[in-house]
């Protein structure tokens, strides 16, 4: 038999106190770890949606935009300078994306990182409907416009294919397999996307190729649109770059709704801690009160093991070791109850939240339940190991 | 082997003073069984506790084995005490969550070097309980309570016993087991302290010191005449070793 066999005997005897004490520990590492775990689900949520919601980082030609006010009538804006970007640019920018992102993340390999994909915008006119036709790299529009989906067909994998936006096929008549001539040059739908919301739903897409082939633009594009694949990745950093060593282009961080969502969701969560903690400590008053009351209850029984040999340091340790088994059953309980509470809660404070509970997490709530019960202990266990051996055992108690 | 000088123990201060030791000097010798006696708040109980190392002293010397007791550190004195003194006291002092096995086991355990199950058993043996071995205290009668205390006061091996009224709790036929359990033991060579009120109790010492008002008064043998009256002498050498005190009249003429 050891010591800790006598402190298990002990709290099997006393389970209505210790229930009552792990109660205590759980209901503060409950609070701690449903905020987390609600925390975590709704950042990974919204994660989700920042990428639905486009790139990164668009680049545009520096054209000089000025408004032109005539006597507080504004007559439109004008445009000055450049309103196409030479396809040349393509792998400088990438080459400076990259460098910021390796920069900032210590990333030596030297394969890409970015994703660029170009598009070049045109007027165009299928039969007497006007339409707005975009070239596109299709691999790097897929890679960076990751929320496509087809609702017919699929991606273009030809240079004589055209892909048609949702509201764009509806008000034109566009079904899979059917052919439309645009600029002279007839195409094959290859598919028709799924409404997005996006302006997307309005636009053909066509062969970036193929495009400035039929009308004669030359190597030329629009709009390069820059995702870099890393989760906080340093995209002011990235468009600063750009902007500073390109000459002719104009990068602008694409700050998103998410974004601030998630800021803000970051600033809630602290919140929520914050107010977790408090529970915490309110649940450690909670075992220091509870271990007081045992320390009284067992002051015989200490008393009679002071008698029989045990050191003052035993009768600590005896105490600290059950503030252990405490902390470790409020922790594993807390974590349990917390992932209950956060599929309850979670839903709540978000539409369409699915919450998964995080495994990293029960580590934390053992660790952090068993420093709280310790610290709780210490008091009461000092006080009991003081204790005065004659008067505890007294004939009268 | 227990060497008392001119012990004081005062509790409070100024006009609350109580003193409950005044300046006693006692000497045990290896092998001696006394019974302290006296009236309430003679401060029995404070001499045994002081004996003990339970309690400290507010005046003299305690010498164990030729060492200051009382200037030990508490954890100094914890371990001088494992396997020189062990207690037994009134009303038994079993944890009552552990089994009677491991109630005996107990003081092992704080030695550290893991408890001796065969070892335990044995005492229980000794005191007749083997088969409680497995029952929690409250299962047992007071009179068994107290053997098992007595085991576990036995488990260490212990050279001196202090008793605390140890029959104080107990019917006339466990009082009497008790007590020829304690009179086998200091037949082996232990040294007992015992304190009691109960004169037939006293009887079964081999010596009765008297306490009154925190002053020894008198310590005095027990003659042996008074032991086994009923028998004559000559029958019984030794009454004390022939366990006169398990009979029907404990240690005495006069009768329960």
């Amino acid at each position: 038999m050891r010591l800790m066999t006598v402190v298990a005997k002990d709290m099997v005897r006393r389970k209505r106190r210790v229930i009552h004490s792990v109660f205590g520990v759980s209901i503060g590492i409950m609070t701690v770890i449903a905020m987390l775990t609600v925390g975590n689900s709704g950042e990974r949520l919204l994660q989700m949606d920042l990428e639905r919601y486009g790139p990164n980082l668009t680049v545009v030609p520096a054209t000089a935009r000025m408004d032109v006010d005539l006597g507080g009538l504004n007559m439109g804006s004008v445009t000055v300078g450049e309103t196409m970007l030479d396809q040349a640019l393509l792998p400088l920018i990438q080459y400076v994306a990259d460098e910021a992102i390796r920069e900032d993340k210590g990333i030596n390999s030297p394969s890409p990182i970015a994703i660029v994909a170009p598009r070049l915008y045109l007027p165009g006119a299928v039969g007497d409907r006007d339409v707005t036709v975009v070239g596109v790299l299709p691999d790097e529009e897929e890679a960076i416009r990751v929320w496509w989906n087809f609702s017919e067909g699929g991606q273009l994998s030809d240079a004589d294919e055209v892909v048609a936006g949702a509201v764009a096929a509806n008000v034109l008549g566009l079904r899979e397999g059917q052919t439309l001539t645009l600029s002279n040059h007839t195409y094959t739908v290859a598919g028709v996307l799924s409404e997005s919301g996006s302006n997307d739903d309005y636009l053909l897409f066509v062969p970036l190729a193929t495009l400035q082939q039929t009308t004669g633009k030359g190597p030329m594009v629009s709009t390069v649109d820059v995702r870099a694949h890393c989760t906080g990745c340093p995209v002011e950093d990235i468009a600063v770059a750009l902007n500073e060593q390109l000459p002719g282009v104009h990068a602008v961080a694409v700050r998103q709704v998410a974004e601030a969502e998630l800021s803000m969701w970051h600033n809630i969560r602290t919140v929520v801690l914050m107010l977790a903690a408090i529970t915490l400590l309110v649940g450690l008053f909670g075992v220091m009160n509870s271990m007081s009351a045992m320390v009284a209850d067992r002051r015989k029984d200490i008393g009679i093991m002071r008698a029989v040999g045990a050191s003052r340091r035993q009768i600590l340790s005896m105490f600290l070791q059950e503030a252990m088994v405490l902390g470790l059953l409020g922790g594993v309980g807390g974590y349990a109850a917390g992932v209950l509470l956060a599929t309850v809660v979670g839903p709540l404070m978000r539409e369409g939240m699915v919450v998964t509970p995080v495994l990293e997490y029960l580590p934390l709530a053992v660790l952090v339940a068993a420093v709280v019960s310790i610290v709780a202990a210490v008091h009461p266990a000092l006080s009991a190991s003081r204790m005065r051996v004659a008067e505890a055992v007294r004939t009268s108690s | 082997m227990l060497e008392i000088k001119s012990v004081s123990r005062v509790y409070g201060q100024g006009d609350a003073r109580v003193a409950a030791l005044d300046r006693v000097s006692l000497d045990v010798q290896p092998g001696a069984f006394l019974a302290i006696m006296g009236p309430s708040g003679s401060g029995k109980s404070t001499l045994l506790n002081v004996m003990g190392g339970v309690d400290r002293i507010t005046g003299g010397e305690i010498l164990f084995d030729g060492v200051r007791f009382d200037l030990l550190s508490e954890e100094e004195l914890t371990s001088f005490r494992r396997g020189r003194l062990s207690y037994v006291f009134q009303q038994y002092h079993l944890v009552p969550s552990l089994t009677v096995l491991e109630n005996v086991m107990l003081p092992l355990v704080f030695v550290g070097s893991g408890a001796d199950v065969g070892r335990a058993r044995q005492m229980l043996d000794r005191v007749g309980l083997q088969h409680r071995a497995h029952h929690r205290p409250a299962e047992l009668s007071g009179g068994e309570q107290q053997r098992v205390a007595v085991a576990r006061a036995l488990v260490n091996d212990p050279a001196l016993i202090l008793a605390d009224e140890p029959t104080g709790n107990l019917d006339q036929a466990s009082g009497q087991q008790v007590m020829s359990l304690f009179m086998d033991l200091n037949s082996e060579g232990r040294a007992i302290i015992m304190v009691t009120h109960n004169p037939q109790i006293a009887l079964c010492a081999r010596e009765v010191v008297e306490l009154t008002d925190g002053r020894v008064i008198s310590r005095h043998d027990v003659p042996r005449r008074e032991l086994t009256p009923l028998q004559p002498i000559d029958e019984m050498p030794d009454a004390r070793e022939s366990q006169a005190c398990g009979d029907s009249e404990p240690c005495t003429t006069q009768g329960g």
